[in-house]
């Protein structure tokens, strides 16, 4: 049990508000993208906040708060992806953020195949970002929703800078294939004559 | 570079395009790789990729704008769970107020359902306060934020918005939704005792009203929850039973063997109000 002194607990309350407004944001972000389900991530996030708050009274002062919350929140996303057997979606799994996402038939300003095309490329790299293995999701993510440094995130996850570089490459590498893949559908290229 | 060999100039662009992208590179760094793209295709098509990666990226997360309610959320959550630690000192006195019998406890003063007494008064019975101990625990433990922290003998779950069916299937037993006016489902917990024992915990949230934060919805099978010193009405031929947990008013009923007690902030005949078209 965490026993907080009164003093510490008032220190704590306002601390931990000047963390929702300046981290929340981003580790929606995070999560959602590691999740695709709006509720899910939302969840995740006071789950975090709610933990940091807890444990608070072991944060070091002078150590880096993000860095802790991201921390909290990545082991609270491998939680959840366990229990929801998560892990196991394949790409064809539907049920994900993107099939949120209005549909761009439906849609009267995205006639244009351009917009079309855009979509699924986008549909498809969710998919592919929620289905990365944590080792490559984590500094792909520190690196474009978080916006870490290198050495940031070397030091988040206690891997060389090497390592980090490596890892976003065949991140990124891999991101693209999927991209490229769905949108190589030779009958999806002349959809655009029929309108 | 210069003085490379086009292969080795490629690969070491290569390891380079990356954290030029990334702003990682010296404005110098950057140059010459620059220069090298504009030369070279392959590498040029290397770029391109990994352009295109981010920017599909960042368009996704501009697609998904982050609600408008988090922060308020957030806050409201930490509000929660402020005075919830601030409680946790007296709560244990509180919670000889409700008394949840689970298997190797004793089922405690069984005729305190029917007594009206006074609900401030706390028994001295040892083994009462052993139970209500334990129950402090338990119910302080399952809250929908958080995985268990104080809690030796029970395992809690976060399982997200789940209720009805769904909740059902993980606890075994019936659990049932609530209608609580303009109050909606925001969290559920699935609390796993040792002994076997399984208790589920709902937490309805009011976008309206901002005076209480959240009506908790406990769910046991029937007799594994039990007010002490309640009172009883009737609410279409159903017995309804009214108690206190600290300052939280608790109402409870059974129903497909299932016992709900509902506890909340909110004034005794408010929360009653609310639970009535359930029963
Ligand atoms: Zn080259
Ligand atoms: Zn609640």
């Amino acid at each position: 049990m965490f026993a907080f002194g009164q003093k510490k607990k008032d220190t704590a309350d306002s601390v931990l508000n000047d963390w929702v407004k300046q981290y929340s944001r981003e580790l929606y972000q995070f999560a959602l993208l590691r999740v695709n389900k709006r509720e899910d991530a939302e969840d995740l996030v006071q789950v975090t906040f709610i933990k940091a708050y807890r444990a608070y009274a072991g944060f070091r002062s002078g150590s880096n708060p993000r860095a802790w919350l991201y921390t909290i929140l990545a082991n609270s996303i491998k939680d959840h992806l366990r229990r929801s057997g998560m892990s196991e979606i394949s790409l064809e799994d539907e049920s994900d953020l993107l099939s949120q996402l209005p549909d761009p038939a439906n849609s009267p300003e995205t006639a244009l195949i351009e917009k079309d095309e855009q979509e699924r490329q986008s549909q498809a790299l969710a998919r592919g970002i929620a289905n990365l293995p944590e080792q490559f999701a984590a500094p792909l993510l520190l690196r474009e929703v978080n916006d870490l440094s290198y050495k940031e995130i070397a030091d988040l996850l206690s891997i060389p800078i090497g390592t980090v570089m490596s890892r976003l490459s065949r991140a990124r590498n891999a991101l693209f294939e999927i991209m490229n893949k769905e949108s190589s559908d030779p009958t999806r290229e002349k959809a655009g004559g029929e309108k | 570079m210069k003085n490379s060999s086009q292969g080795e100039t490629c690969r070491n662009c290569r390891e380079l395009i990356g954290a030029a992208l990334d702003n990682e590179l010296s404005s110098g760094e950057t140059a010459e790789l620059m220069g090298h793209l504009d030369s070279c295709p392959h590498c040029r098509e290397e770029w391109d990729k990994f352009l295109a990666v981010k920017a599909g990226i960042k368009n996704i997360l501009e697609k998904e704008p982050v609600p408008a309610h988090l922060e308020k959320n957030l806050s409201a959550a930490l509000a929660k769970e402020s005075g919830r630690s601030k409680r946790r000192q007296s709560i244990t006195m509180a919670m000889a107020a409700i008394l949840v019998a689970l298997t190797g406890l004793a089922f405690l003063n069984g005729k305190s359902l029917t007594e009206k007494s006074n609900s401030s008064k706390i028994s001295s019975n040892a083994k009462e306060q052993a139970a209500a101990q334990r129950l402090a625990e338990i119910v302080d433990a399952t809250s929908h934020n958080t995985d268990n922290t104080n809690c030796q003998d029970c395992l809690v779950n976060f399982v997200g918005r789940k209720a009805g069916d769904e909740m059902t299937k993980l606890a075994g037993f019936a659990v049932l939704d609530s209608k609580l006016g303009s109050f909606e489902l925001s969290g559920s917990d699935l609390v796993q005792v040792k002994d076997g024992n399984k208790l589920v915990r709902l937490c309805y949230t009011s976008k309206t009203d901002k005076r209480v934060n959240c009506i908790d919805v406990y769910q046991a099978p029937s007799g594994t929850i039990t007010i002490a010193q309640a009172t009883e009405i009737e609410i279409n031929g159903k017995k309804l039973r009214q108690g206190k947990i600290g300052r939280q008013a608790v109402v409870q009923y059974t129903a497909a063997g299932t016992d709900l007690t509902f506890v909340s902030p909110l004034s005794q005949e408010e929360l009653t109000a609310l639970v009535k078209p359930n029963v």
